[in-house]
């Protein structure tokens, strides 16, 4: 594994790294995950991952009406919104 | 002794007996920030007015109540990353410089049934991710004892505006840390309550299955207060647990004779600072004295709750923070020719440093190819540390270690490398993998500045951890100091 995977990575996670974050993160990353990957030393055979061992029934509610954000709150906070709805880039030709 | 000065617990008998009115507090709160605050900066939004005007409203309703609920007319500050309606809520990021929530979370609403009066929004590191306050995108909140060091993190704010006398008490999250840290490094009272005590909903998520809100306070007592409040069932957080929900104060003053201590060699280590393993081992001879039984015992997975943790909370990050997208709230960037450009450059431009570090560390711990050897690994490992604390707790009923491995250090000392500031929190992580509660006490100075013990919990047990917490604050003779700058 080398350097060019942090772009890699930033291209999945949807952000452009600057020139300067592109100087130094890569370092950084590289670092990390060789910190993390201490845990292969650790003998896990026949361990349950934690989500397994705090399982529970989905909870259950009574199916009943409740307020739910208006129109005019769901946008009060949208960068560009028009008509009651989101405005975004066109996405189709 | 100035109204500012006192605890939760007098200041609201003043208000219930009528000799102060709530008005009279929040002024005297507003003077003492306006004289420190420029130099403290705990604080990303103040609610002066809003904080007067709500005063007022009380002093002229209290006269007609028969029962004065617990919080009457108090001040708390908020952690700026706890959803407040109408109140801007920023998370210490440009990417919600200007977010306003539309609703309260569920804790602010039972602060405000309790009579509470928000005061402020305080500082934190962005998007609750780190352990200073430096990363914080406005700017860097200073420690009350000495302002060229930090006042931890991430709730670094919400401690410091307690620790300096600007907040009765505060709330606060606590992800890997973020209450215990801070609380440790300011002198006050900290506790991150069990997985599931408190309901989440309203709080920014960073690490759903790590993150706690839980109280920031001058005395155990207050912290008691304010559980009693905040805790309990939420149907909007489908992870709070149906448990009765105790009065916390009634714990307070127990006899603690045979309760059963443990000391985890691991948190001991042989390079751990000497002056603060003698000092929490000196609390713990006196607590031995009280009729406690100390034991040694063993944690031996706690050697890799850092390696698990960076891998677990990143992966809950990267995933919760795909929702800043530039689209239904938050930042967006100026200028861009499509939507893919529009997403990586509002995310460029809104994330700092840290966040970026933490969801691409997330996004590559989680993709193909990638996550057996990574989530996977360190989900069995987060198990392995669970089964340490609850083989502990079927012989102890509390465990004792440092908070932090020492005290607060200085501004810049860490910030350029993000696995010695990672190790800060080496003492408080695995509490929040383990999903314990845990309380932080101060117990002490080094240098003049506070040595915090911690005290873990079986879950839902923050009875007995408040309970010991209490015979620390008033075996220690930690006194909290309030300085002029």
């Amino acid at each position: 594994m080398d350097e060019r995977i942090v772009f890699t990575v930033a291209n999945l996670a949807k952000l452009k790294l600057s020139k300067e974050e592109a100087k130094v993160l890569p370092k950084q990353f590289m670092d990390i995950v060789g910190f993390i990957e201490n845990l292969r030393e650790v003998n896990t055979e026949s361990i349950p991952p934690f989500y397994e061992l705090i399982v529970e029934e989905t909870p259950y509610r009574e199916d009943v009406v409740i307020q739910s954000l208006s129109n005019e709150e769901a946008l009060k906070n949208a960068p560009q919104s028009d008509g009651g709805f989101f405005v975004v880039p066109r996405v189709v030709g | 002794m100035r109204l500012w000065e006192r605890s939760l617990k007098e200041l609201s008998e003043l208000v219930r007996k009528k000799e102060v009115k709530p008005s009279e507090i929040v002024s005297s709160f507003i003077d003492r920030k306006n004289q420190v605050d420029s130099k403290i900066k705990a604080f990303v939004s103040y609610t002066d007015e809003l904080s007067l005007e709500e005063a007022k409203k009380k002093d002229e309703e209290i006269v007609k109540l028969d029962n004065i609920p617990s919080l009457y007319g108090m001040p708390i500050a908020i952690k700026d990353n706890i959803s407040t309606k109408g109140i801007r809520t920023t998370c210490s990021s440009k990417m919600l410089e200007n977010f306003t929530p539309v609703y309260d979370a569920t804790v602010i609403e039972k602060l405000k049934s309790q009579g509470y009066i928000i005061f402020g929004k305080t500082n934190l590191d962005e998007f609750a991710m780190g352990s200073s306050t430096e990363n914080s995108a406005f700017f860097t909140t200073k420690n009350p004892w000495d302002l060229e060091r930090v006042p931890g993190g991430s709730s670094g704010g919400s401690a410091a505006a307690v620790a300096s006398g600007q907040a009765l008490a505060s709330l606060g999250s606590d992800t890997g840390g973020s209450i215990r840290q801070p609380a440790a490094f300011c002198g006050v009272v900290g506790l991150k309550p069990t997985y599931g005590r408190v309901s989440r909903y309203g709080l920014v998520a960073f690490a759903s299955s790590l993150d706690q809100i839980g109280p920031i306070t001058r005395t155990v007592e207050d912290t008691a207060i304010l559980m009693n409040v905040i805790s309990g069932k939420d149907s909007r957080d489908s992870t709070s647990k149906d448990i009765p929900v105790e009065d916390f104060t009634q714990f307070l003053n127990r006899d603690i004779k045979g309760l059963k201590i443990g000391i985890p060699k691991e948190y001991f280590p042989e390079d751990l600072d000497n002056h603060i393993r003698e000092r929490i081992l000196n609390v713990v001879k006196q607590l031995e004295k009280e009729g406690a039984v100390v034991e040694e015992i063993s944690l031996p997975y706690t050697k890799y709750a850092i390696e698990t943790y960076y891998i677990i909370a990143p992966s809950e990050a990267s995933s919760n923070l795909a929702r800043f997208d530039g689209v239904r709230y938050g930042y967006r960037t100026k200028e861009y020719s499509d939507l893919e450009e529009m997403y990586s450059k509002t995310r460029d431009e809104g994330f700092g440093p840290e966040v970026k570090r933490r969801i691409m560390i997330g996004t590559y711990v989680l993709s193909s190819g990638y996550y057996d050897a990574y989530y996977l690994k360190a989900q069995k490992v987060r198990t392995l540390i669970y089964k340490d604390f609850m083989n502990a707790f079927e012989n102890v009923d509390v465990i004792i270690t440092p908070t932090t491995p020492d005290v607060a250090f200085k501004i810049g000392e860490k910030s350029s490398d993000p696995i010695q500031m990672y190790l800060s929190d080496i003492f408080t992580v695995s509490v929040n993998l383990a999903t314990v509660p845990a309380i932080n006490v101060p117990c002490g100075l080094k240098d003049n500045l506070p040595i915090g013990l911690q005290i873990i919990g079986k879950p839902f047990d923050e009875g007995t951890i408040l309970n010991v917490a209490k015979k620390v604050e008033d075996l220690s003779g930690f006194k909290l100091k309030f300085f002029n700058y």
